[in-house]
Parts: C-alpha cells; structure tokens; sequence
C-alpha cells in the first residue's frame, strides 16, 4: 500500500540491534500516509489539514509523510469513507464532518449534529477537549468498523440562507429548503415547517438562481466559498447544527505505526485541533465582514428558543438511543 | 469437430433466456428510475405526491444496476466501443485471436469483479447503510459488481465458445472445398 | 525510475496496448486499472468501489433520461414533426440542418450546463433527423458532439461553479457572463467549417423559403415543439432542475406519442425501450469503468507531475500561453473534466495570472480545454456518447470531427490572445 515502503517494523521487533543497524532500518522505513479532504487547502479545514501534516512531519523528522489530496479529488466524504473501510491502503486518513459516520452505526457521532446542542463555540470547545471526546473519536473502532478519530475540530455554525429575505423562522415557513438527505437534517427541516427539497450539491447554485429551491444551509465561510451568497444574497444566523469535524484514521494504517509514531499522530492532532480552534471563529468572522460589506442581508437571531421548540421532536427522537450521554454534552456549556 | 459444437449449440436457448430476463430487468430498472424522479419534482408542489428524501439514492443504485446488467448484454450483442481501425488490414484468423485474447481478459476481469466485490459488498454492508434509509444496508449499493462480473462471465463464456467454433468451424469449410 | 512513474506508465501503457489489441474501451480501461493497482500492492475493491461512484451522481442521471426522452420522440413521431419544421425554417439553406445543431447546442446548454447531456437529447434527436435528410451520419454525430461543447460555455455550467470554488475569490455570476461570447464563437466557426464542408459534399438544400409553411409546420408541430418547451421553461422558471427536466420530459413525450401522435402504443413504446437500454449499455459502463482509471490518475497525481513538466520551461508569455493550453489538452485526453480543474487549477492558474492572463479568462480557457477533451479519444465521455447515440463507430466519429477540432482550437486561440472575447461582457455589468 501507499502505506508503509518496507513493512517490516524491525525497530521493535529487535530491540537489542546494534544502533546503527537500527537507523538503517528506520531510515528505510518512511511511511505515507494519504490524507483525503473535501475542500480545498485554503479552506478552514484544510488548513487545518496542512498544520497537522507539517507538525507530524516536523515531530518524526520527516519519517512520517503525509500526502494530503485536497478539493475532494478522492471522492465525497462517503466515497472516501468507503474506500477506507475497504481496506487495503488506498486512503489513509480522511477529514469527515462528524455526523458522516452516522450511516456507519456511529451514534455518539450523531449526538453532535442534533440540532440546537451546542449553545456557542465555547461549549463544542469544552467537549472536544472532556474526557469524553476520546470515548467518541474511538466509536468507529470499537464497533468494528475499522476507523478511528484522532481529533475533533469544527467549521463553524450552520446557518439557513435564502433567496429571499428572511426575519424570523416564520418566514421560513412553507419554503423549499435544500437540506443533505439524512433523517435528522429532514427532521429538522419539517420541524420548522418549511420543505426539505432534494437536490444534489453540484445543482445547488443553479438551484438557487433558477427558483428550484427557496434556500439552503451552510455554514459561513462554505456559503461564500461556494458563491451561494450571489444567488441567496440572504443568511439568517440561527445556528442550528455546529459544523463539528474530526480526522479519522484507519485502523490498518494506526496497526503499522510504532507505539511512538503513533503519539506523534496524536500530538500533532492536539495541535492541529488547537490550531483550528484559533483560526475558525477569527476566519468566519472576517468572512462575515466580508459578506456584510458586499450587501449581503445578515439576520441575526436574538431568541433562539422557538427554533429550539420547533425541532424538540426531532432531537427527542434521534438521541432517544443515547439521552444519558447527551445530557452530558448539553450540561458541558 | 462439428458435433461437439452441434451438441454445445442446444444450450443456445437458455442463453437466449437468460438475456431475455436481464433485458427485462433493465427496462423496469429504467422505468422505475424516470417514475421516481418525475415523482420526487411531483411532490415538491402537489401535496398528496410524496418528495422522500431517499429519490436520489435509490435513483442512483438502480441506475447502476441498470448500466452494469445492460453492459452484459451488450456484450452478446457484441457492442462495446473497441477499436476497429485496423481490422481491414488483418487476417480474419488473427481478428479471431484478437477476440479471444480480449474475451478471455474481460472474463477474467469479470471473475475479478465477482470475488473482490462480493467481499466488498458484504464488507461494506456490514458497516454502514445509506445515509437516507439507516435501515438498508450498503451492500445493495455495491452488490452491482459482482452482479455485474457474474453476468460477464456468463455471456463470455458464450462469446470465446463463439469465437472457437468461428475458428474451427470456417477452418473445416475451408478443408472441405 | 521512482514507483509513482512505473505506476503511471503500466497504467497508461497497458491501456493503450489493450485499445490497440482491440479490447471493448470499458474493460480496458478496467483492466489496466486492475494491473495498477496489483503493481502499487493497492486492493481491488478499488474497482468495485469507483465503478459505483462512477455512476453515482445525480447530475449523469440526465443521460439516460434524455436518451430515452430522444427514442422515444424519435418512434412516437415528434422527431417527425420536427424534421419538417426544421425543413421549413432553413432547408433552403445548404447544411441548414448543420446550422439548427448548432444553434440548438447553444440554447441546450443554457438549460442542461452538460456537454454529455446535450449530446444524449439532441443527438438522439437530430442525429437520426440529419441522416434521414441525407446528411453522413459521421458529419451529423460529429457536429453534435462538437457543439455540445457550446453548452459547458454557456450558463449555467456546472464546471464553472467548480472552477471558481477551486480558484478561490471569482464570481460564478461574472464567469457566467463570460461564457457567453466565447461560446458564440465557437458556434459561429463551427457553422463557417460545417458549411464548407456541406457545400464540398453537396449535402441538402430544399425548396424556397415559404413563410406559409412555415407557419403551417409550427402549427402541425405543437405538440413537439411544447417537448421542448417544457424543459427550458421548467428549468429557467426554476420548476425542476435540468437533471429532473430529462425524466419529466420522458413522461411528456411518452404521452404525446402514445395518445396526441399516436406514432406509437404501449406495446410499441415496451419495445422502443430496448432500443434505450442498448444505447446506455454502451455508455453507462464506459463512464463508471473510467472511474476507475481516472481515480488512479489522480492518486497518482498526473495533473500534478504533466504541470510542473511546463514550469519553468520558458519565460516567454505567448509560448506559456500555448503550453497551458496543451498541457489542458493532454490531460483532457485521459481524463475527465472536474478532476483536471480540481487539481491543475491550483497550479496553473499562478502562471496564467503571472502573464497577465485574468482569472475569468483563464476559467474559459480551462473549461473549453477540458470540453475538446471530452471530445477526443482514448478516454472522451462525449465522443463515447455521440458514438452510441449516433450508431458510429468511434474512430470514424474522431475522423469526421477532424475539421471541428481545428474550429475549436481556433477559438480557443482567439480566447487565449483576445482577453476581450472573455472579459468584455461581464465588465459591463460591474
Ligand atoms: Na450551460
Ligand atoms: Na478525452
């Protein structure tokens, strides 16, 4: 595989080799590893992708490469997602939204996409750094489906933006809204009493110009990002999932690493999560100014407590599986 | 030489059948695909018409059952895109040959298909399902394949048959005058 | 040499070797995919995994749908009414018929943005009309893919919104506008070359305009005509996306055949359906087996490697110019059309901006690059497309879009050099 180059792990196999053999040996044994990302390298996320390939490059001096294919080349998060659990070394490491994994039976996963669980970046924040976040991240792996998390991170919240302008969740009411195809976002979306409509992402813009659909969701800098703002020049701030991501691994490629490669991982993960912890909020809000400045019709929600009761059906059903464990989350802010 | 062939020619008619039955497969495949589309653009302004969320995805799969099936078929109809540039400047045994080589190739790619994606197919059902229906598991997402290699293998195995009697067969027309 | 270009060239090779030896192009393309990914120790779910996702995306779902809308206007009747209309309107004009192709593309496009789905509706539409009033059935096939091409120029166009999101900081709404002209000129030189090509064959030229029959054909065709109008002002009046028009245009022309023209019943319509599936068997398998390969293209970072090759190998701008066009070409040869934009735009578009080549126009240039690669063999999902659609073989498809290649390579020189043709109307609106 793109894996490993020789994958014999001799350093500790035969600990007691003389320690010029051993360097031989390791200098034989560069590893990479490809890394999938959906949005391009100057995006949030791929930035954040890049800080941690250089940290792991930094912290194994360079033994540890990874090659990260930006832009979605290899494949939408489900794409990718399958190649990786097929096995084989084709995809290493990919960055998900955290609620990917919830067609995969991951439903700790699925608790941090419910609508309205996470009051502010602050409190996404404190669960991703509580005792918790480990037990999470390991989900995929301890139900066999041969990934695990090495860090979480976020894109900011996800905000409804329309054709026309929109004040309050009243206006929504009766739209076509664009939402992905899974139960919670179309929950959610019935909740509030518009329509969830059908269309794949690659019509969106289209979608939007041409009347298709009244509005759809993003979060911020993916709104822009995504030229959407040119044909629904309206966004309202209602915040109602947190864009929460996390970088999964295969379980193959973590088995091949040492007990010391694999810490390097992890370290630089730390990092990489702290590292877009910093810049996330900072670059939505420079793309924020950027939208207002280009006329763009910002609402913000000052009560969010009819949204709340709007998706209280949805939420009790989807966590029902879990409730105990998503008290904890919602106690966390 | 010709009654081995003559006694191997009366499988013809299961064939026929067997192609009969996965063309049959391929216009509902079809069909269904067009109602629910037209369906999904119904619902979206009639009320009673229902506009699920899982159009898209089943849309999707069928028409991959579509385009996998039908490309079997259209390898008894000897259809596939190929190559014919040259033919006129090679000797029609040599055409023979060609086509056996490339029979024998895609047979063995359909015998790839069959064990590599059934694996895959089971593998992948046993750890996710579509993101629409979290009931149905994503084995019917890859399950095409070694649908698909099955059906390969089926109509090569006719096809090389084919070529070999072509072979033999004119070789004898050929002896006799 | 490093493992990466042994991959490549095994990958490459093979396939050639195989298309040379006659292999049907859908399993060759697999099968050199499947000695990849054996030499790079790769496992061969690959395959399985890349096929369905190459099949998988909704926006290809038009193909089908419009192939089958094509055969059944062209049983049922409708394509009938059609020809006469079309016959009434420029059939007093030598390769009239070439022209109304032409001009068709460019308004399809504006509605479908796909060169692909351009070819399946109107090339199963006109193809068939174009030989029944003696036109060659190559010429007809090649001037339909060709100006399907019009319709990634002209907006929308699914490739451009791809392209701005990959360049970062362009407005989809200005590289709209700025299709527009650049999609006129290729339509223009391509009626110039299929005029002249009409008079060298003495390709049809019917009675006088009539205005009266004219008038009489339009009312005759009022059914068919509404097939057409139906999709464009249920796509630009935002009732249903181009992808969903196709399969509500099925509907549509099913009904008018079997019960307004009554060219067909539904036993008939169960048996045109036949001839649908042994189009799509064609074309389906071919797009999700170049899945393949162009998944292990881009692993193997091809785009990457045929771009840096040009780096730094002149200072000169026209020269640069020209080997941004080539390079686009070369990989439009094997590969498809996002994948190309998705990884070579970061890359080149820095040098086109460093020899005064704008952003926007540097997008048509990509785009239109890409749309000949479609076009061109070994791996051209139009050309593919146009070949089953048409009933031709591929080879006498390329020989016959020989003179149309030149009318696009003409353009795109014009937008190379001519940075008005792109820029010009959208810096109207600003
Ligand atoms: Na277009
Ligand atoms: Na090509």
């Amino acid at each position: 595989a793109c894996g490993m180059q020789t994958p014999e792990q001799t350093t500790t196999e035969e600990p007691t080799q003389e320690s010029t053999q051993e360097q031989t040996n390791q200098e034989a044994s560069e590893i990479t590893l490809v890394y999938a990302e959906v949005n391009p390298l100057d995006t949030i996320v791929g930035q954040t992708g890049n800080v941690f390939k250089e940290k792991v490059e930094e912290l194994s001096g360079g033994k540890i490469k990874i090659d990260i294919q930006a832009s979605g080349v290899l494949g939408s998060e489900n794409d990718v997602l399958d190649t990786m659990l097929g096995g084989g070394g084709t995809i290493d490491i990919s960055r998900i939204s955290a609620f990917a994994l919830t067609s995969y039976g991951g439903e700790k996963s699925k608790l941090l996409s419910v609508p309205f669980t996470f009051v502010n970046r602050e409190h996404f924040w404190n669960f991703a750094t509580s005792d918790l976040a480990p037990e999470f991240l390991l989900e995929p792996h301890e139900n066999g489906t041969g990934v695990r998390g090495l860090f979480y991170g976020e894109e900011g919240f996800r905000h409804f933006f329309t054709v026309d302008p929109v004040n309050s969740m009243e206006d929504l009411k009766g739209m076509k809204l664009r939402v992905s195809n899974d139960p919670v976002m179309n929950g959610m979306v019935r909740g509030i009493g518009a329509d969830p409509t059908v269309v794949s992402f690659g019509e969106l813009y289209s979608a939007l110009q041409t009347g298709v659909v009244d509005g759809a969701e993003q979060p911020i800098a993916n709104y822009k990002s995504n030229a959407f703002h040119e044909v629904a020049p309206n966004m309202i701030l209602n915040g109602h999932t947190l864009g929460a991501i996390q970088v999964v691994m295969t379980d193959e490629a973590w088995d091949k690493l040492t007990t010391e490669q694999q810490d390097i991982l992890m370290e630089a993960g730390r990092y990489a999560s702290e590292f877009n912890r910093e810049i996330s909020e900072e670059a939505e809000n420079k793309v924020l100014a950027e939208l207002k400045a280009e006329g763009i019709n910002i609402v913000e929600v000052s009560d969010i407590t009819p949204w709340q009761e709007a998706v209280k059906d949805v939420v009790a059903s989807e966590t029902a599986n879990n409730a105990e464990l998503y008290q904890k989350i919602v106690d966390m802010q | 030489m010709l009654n081995i062939f003559n006694t191997i020619d009366k499988i013809k008619p299961a064939y026929d059948m067997v192609y009969k039955i996965v063309l049959l497969l391929c216009k509902l495949l079809l069909i269904v695909d067009i109602l629910i589309t037209t369906m999904a653009v119904a619902g979206r302004y009639i009320s009673f018409i229902p506009d699920p969320a899982w159009s898209e995805e089943v849309v999707l799969t069928l028409m991959a059952y579509m385009a996998v099936l039908s490309a079997a078929l259209a390898i008894r109809r000897k259809a596939h895109i190929r190559m014919t540039a040259f033919d006129k400047y090679l000797p029609k045994k040599v055409l023979i040959a060609l086509d056996i080589l490339a029979d024998v190739a895609v047979l063995a790619l359909g015998v790839i298909m069959v064990v590599v994606g059934w694996r895959y197919a089971m593998l992948l059902g046993s750890r996710g399902s579509y993101v629409s229906m979290p009931s149905v598991s994503r084995f019917w997402m890859y399950f095409p394949v070694p649908l698909a290699g099955t059906a390969m293998v089926i109509f090569e195995i006719e096809s090389i048959y084919n070529h070999i009697k072509e072979f033999f067969v004119k070789e004898e027309v050929y002896n006799e005058c | 040499m490093s493992a990466e270009s042994m991959a490549i060239l095994i990958l490459l090779g093979s396939f050639f070797i195989m298309i040379l030896l006659r292999f049907p192009i859908a399993y060759a393309v697999a099968i050199s995919s499947v000695f990849t990914l054996m030499y790079q120790g790769l496992p061969l779910n690959t395959i399985a995994q890349q096929m369905v996702k190459g099949i998988s995306y909704f926006s290809l779902m038009a193909v089908p749908f419009f192939i089958t809308m094509g055969v059944l206007m062209g049983s049922g009747g409708i394509s009938e009414k059609l020809i006469l209309l079309a016959k009434a309107c420029v059939g007093w004009m030598r390769g009239g018929m070439a022209m109304v192709n032409i001009v068709s593309s460019y308004f399809f496009g504006g509605i479908s943005g796909s060169a692909a789905a351009d070819t399946a509706s109107l090339g199963s539409i006109l193809i068939p009309m174009m030989v029944d009033q003696g036109y060659d059935d190559d010429f007809s096939t090649a001037i339909t893919i060709t100006s399907s091409v019009e319709g990634l120029l002209v907006p929308p166009s699914h490739n451009m919104v791809i392209y701005a999101t990959t360049a970062g900081g362009i407005s989809v709404g200005s590289l709209f506008l700025a299709g527009y002209v650049p999609a006129a000129i290729l339509a223009i030189t391509l009626m110039i070359g299929s005029y002249i090509i009409s008079v060298k064959r003495n390709y049809p030229k019917g009675e006088k305009f009539s205005m009266i029959n004219l008038l009489k054909q339009i009312f005759i065709s009022f059914w068919a005509l509404a097939a057409v109008l139906i999709v464009v002002v249920g796509v630009v009046g935002g009732v249903f996306t181009a992808t969903e028009s196709a399969a509500v245009a099925v509907i549509y022309s099913l009904i008018v055949s079997v019960y307004i023209y009554k060219g067909l019943d539904w036993k008939g319509v169960w048996k045109v359906l036949e001839a649908c599936v042994d189009t799509l068997s064609i074309v389906l398998i071919l797009i999700a087996t170049s899945s393949i390969f162009g998944f292990l293209l881009t692993r193997l970072r091809v785009p990457t490697l045929a771009s840096n090759a040009i780096i730094g190998l002149t200072d000169n701008p026209i020269l640069l110019a020209l080997l941004l066009n080539i390079i686009l070409l070369v990989l439009g040869c094997i590969m498809d059309m996002a994948p190309i934009i998705l990884i070579a735009t970061p890359i080149l578009l820095p040098i086109a901006t460093s020899i005064g080549i704008d952003p926007i126009q540097f997008g048509i240039m990509v785009v239109l690059n890409c749309g000949i690669g479609l076009l061109t063999p070994p791996v051209g999902s139009v050309l593919f497309i146009g070949s089953a659609v048409g009933k031709v073989p591929m080879e006498r498809v390329v020989k016959a879009t020989l003179p149309f290649y030149i009318c696009m390579i003409i353009t795109l020189l014009l937008i190379t050099f001519v940075p008005a043709t792109s820029l010009w109307l959208p810096s109207l609106f600003r």
